[in-house]
């Protein structure tokens, strides 16, 4: 087994942060894609807790929770870019936000493909508004982690793929309500750390699609 | 003229706002502490965590900072000279991490419905409780504390376990965390509460029992809070509403420990459930 092992899903965002991650600190590794409904001795082995993707291997030993797997990199592999800042203060926020990402985006996100009607409608407001509470913090910046990829930018930026399947389900414009985030995601995507790692916003629709047929509210 | 200083905003009550103080206390770190009605937020309050409106925030020197976990993380950063709450090690510091998110995630989850639950229900709720329990309980073995041969990190984040966890047990009248189910648990929990900033913080368990602020997390069912009437030992509901609930009860049936921020959001105590166990039994 190599050094450094990620046991992933294709169209994950949060196997997308460890790759990011890796890639933005030039760190090799093997990625292994598993097949979530046949798990793999080796992902239950790793992660018997919550048996899921992505878990991140070093050395053998398995890190799980792709913000903290993010983090165990940048501290792991202590290079440029330095994912979190050094000041404690700045640290606590991207954190912070980091974590409203995990809590608002990905839930708002799950209810735009699955909900209908009015429960529809709330979720597209929630997703609105925790856009732009992340515009305000982008705040005219070229990324949330100053001139260069910080840790909010590797949380945030595989969820920019979904922003197409976000718009489609919810009627509404990314780039009309969060035209700063809009340019970020343009930004990051212009990246190839960040390009090798996302899946095609089209290919995450269709995914979608199929999510809202096997699990969407009828 | 720039704020300075430390202030915690916080709910005497609450197990995520005790880390903060732990930590500070740990760092010898002097703060002024703001109890929080959270009925009744202050625009202080409202001002430094505008986007989740929660307890507890440190602010240091005029900059906020919410979600405890981070704070208490921040605090081991900013104070790094003093006690060491962190492990140094890149690996053992996402193992504190995961379990960390862990406990509050699932093990609180798999607690709180305790309170709610009756009979048959009640000991399938005592019993999953147990699992997450046990499943927490493989990061102390061998060890003293989580963290090691010092309360750390992760003893930070869980401890309030050693408090509360008795008291919901007694309210509930059920046996979660034993010797013969989680040993290592039960060990912990002296060793827990014999930490003096443990000791200096908790309040006494008899206070948080009697001084009861209920806060019914089903907002579905409207129930409203129960609120002392002014020094009687009696409770009332506020606001009052129409139901099969008396509007005033007595004290001594409402043993049960009130306000926890993050439950209210995960929807608790069923105060009608409660008491047809409880009060007219």
């Amino acid at each position: 087994m190599a050094d450094v092992v990620l046991l992933d899903l294709w169209v994950s965002p949060f196997g997308q942060r460890c790759r990011i991650a890796l890639a933005a600190k030039g760190v090799a590794y093997e990625y292994r894609e598993q097949d979530l409904s046949n798990k793999s001795e080796l992902l239950l082995r790793s992660n018997p807790v919550h048996r899921m993707i992505p878990v991140l291997l070093h050395g053998g030993r398995p890190v799980c929770e792709s913000l903290l797997i993010v983090q165990y990199i940048d501290e792991a592999w202590p290079v440029a870019p330095r994912l979190l800042p050094g000041d404690p203060y700045a640290r606590a926020q991207a954190r912070f936000w980091a974590d409203f990402v995990d809590k608002k985006i990905f839930d708002c996100g799950t209810r735009l493909w699955k909900c209908n009607g009015a429960a529809l409608e709330q979720a597209t407001r929630d997703m609105i508004e925790a856009l732009g509470a992340l515009e305000a913090e982008l705040g005219g910046k070229d990324y949330f982690g100053g001139e260069d990829l910080g840790f909010l930018d590797v949380a945030l930026a595989p969820f920019t793929a979904w922003f197409r399947t976000y718009e489609q389900c919810g009627g509404f414009a990314v780039a009309e309500h969060c035209p700063g985030l809009a340019a970020w995601a343009d930004r990051c995507r212009g990246r190839d750390d960040v390009a090798s790692a996302l899946t095609d916003p089209d290919k995450v629709y269709e995914f979608a699609l199929t999510l809202k047929e096997k699990f969407g509210d009828k | 003229m720039a704020e300075k200083g430390v202030k915690v905003f916080g709910m005497w009550a609450s197990p995520m706002v005790i880390r903060v103080e732990w930590a500070l206390r740990l760092k010898g770190v002097a703060y002024e502490y703001i109890d929080e009605d959270l009925g009744n937020k202050s625009d202080a309050l409202l001002r430094y965590n505008p986007v989740t409106k929660k307890v507890p925030v440190l602010v240091h020197d005029g900059e906020p900072i919410a979600e405890s976990a981070i704070i208490v993380e921040y605090i081991d950063e900013v104070w790094k000279d003093g006690y060491t709450i962190m492990p140094a090690d890149p690996y053992e510091r996402a193992q504190a991490r995961f379990w960390a998110k862990y406990a509050d995630e699932k093990c609180n989850a798999a607690i709180f419905p305790v309170f709610t639950a009756t009979g048959e229900a009640q000991s399938k709720v005592v019993h999953e409780a147990q699992q997450c329990l046990k499943t927490l309980e493989k990061a102390l073995e061998g060890k003293k504390f989580f963290g090691g041969d010092a309360f750390g990190y992760l003893d930070i984040v869980v401890g309030w376990y050693a408090h509360w966890l008795p008291i919901i047990e007694e309210v509930s009248g059920v046996s979660i965390v034993t010797e013969e189910e989680l040993p290592l648990m039960k060990a912990w929990f002296d060793q827990i509460l014999a930490v003096d900033v443990v000791k200096e913080t908790l309040p006494p368990r008899d206070n948080t029992s009697r001084k009861t602020l209920i806060y019914t997390g089903s907002r579905a069912q409207g129930q409203g809070a129960l609120v002392p009437v002014g020094n009687t030992n009696r409770y009332q509901r506020f606001p009052p509403t129409a139901g099969n609930l008396p509007e005033s009860l007595p004290r001594q049936r409402i043993e049960v420990l009130g306000f926890l921020e993050g439950f209210r959001d995960i929807g608790l105590f069923h105060i009608a459930s409660m008491h047809q166990k409880r009060v007219w039994v």
